[in-house]
């Protein structure tokens, strides 16, 4: 799991909230090499798993890619309009 | 215009034919028009569509919480946005010379050199992603990528958006190899 140091595990674990999530949409202006890239190289994941990644935003509409407490959520949706991708926040599913 | 390559160096460049750079020069300074004229706390501009995908709503389903966090983050964000641009800019130099060199003649057919640092790159990438998106407005692009615009200008704003992209990809490839 991308960026999260062990304070935010250690709340998180004590928290009884469910947990935020992260979530990239599919859209149809961005390419897929682009998409992949910022994975790779914001959350500084393996080629394969931005790959991955980057496919499922493309095939099912949507992927989580990152899970954890709210304020470091907003701070990765922040950084991904940044990017110009289509990023919103929701809470993780039970 | 010839593919991105990495250099020695660590930049990447490219070269491009001068209609290129003055057409991604024209675009750019619209962008930054539309850039400059963005007021997050106007609710009627907020609700253009064009508007509306350079600054999503972050809560989708939960207004207040969306306007919350437009409020903290719209202003870094734009600002953000009009750096890359005026980058874009700068490294395509200004209109009375050739980007990059000075010892060329304004109207010189000739390709020109664009060579691009890490940062400049980035600006670039970013600055692509927010020209391609404000253009899929205009083009009316529907969720399957494929425009709807059917008036006189629809073949060359068509034509642009497609070359943005390559031009994107060109630098992603050049970035990743």
């Amino acid at each position: 799991m991308p960026q999260i140091d062990e304070s935010t595990r250690v709340r998180e674990a004590i928290s009884l909230d469910r947990p935020w999530v992260t979530v990239v949409w599919d859209d149809p202006v961005n390419l897929m090499s682009y998409v992949a890239y910022v994975f790779r190289s914001y959350f500084g994941v393996p080629a394969a798993e931005a790959e991955r990644l980057m496919l499922q935003v493309h095939n099912n509409g949507r992927a989580i890619v990152a899970t954890g407490d709210r304020e470091s959520m907003e701070r990765h949706v922040e950084a991904m309009h940044g990017y110009g991708l289509w990023a919103t926040l929701d809470r993780a599913e039970e | 215009m010839m593919d991105f390559r990495r250099e020695d160096s660590g930049t990447v460049s490219a070269m491009f034919e001068p209609i290129e750079v003055d057409l991604l020069r024209q675009v750019t300074s619209q962008l930054l028009q539309l850039l400059g004229s963005i007021d997050a706390d106007d609710a009627v501009m907020l609700a253009q569509p064009a508007v509306r995908r350079l600054l999503p709503d972050a809560y989708p389903d939960d207004p207040e919480a969306a306007a919350e966090f437009r409020r903290f983050t719209a202003d870094g964000l734009l600002e953000g946005k009009l750096a890359n641009a005026a980058s874009v800019l700068g490294a395509l130099g200004d209109d009375e010379q050739s980007a990059g060199r000075l010892d060329v003649p304004v109207h010189d057919p000739l390709p020109v050199p664009i060579v691009l640092d890490e940062q400049q790159v980035q600006s670039w990438l970013r600055t692509l992603t927010d020209l391609r998106l404000v253009v899929a407005d205009r083009l009316q692009i529907d969720p399957e990528g494929m425009p709807h615009l059917d008036d006189e200008e629809s073949h060359v704003v068509n034509d642009i958006y497609n070359w943005l992209g390559m031009v994107q990809e060109s630098l992603v490839y050049a970035i990743d190899a």
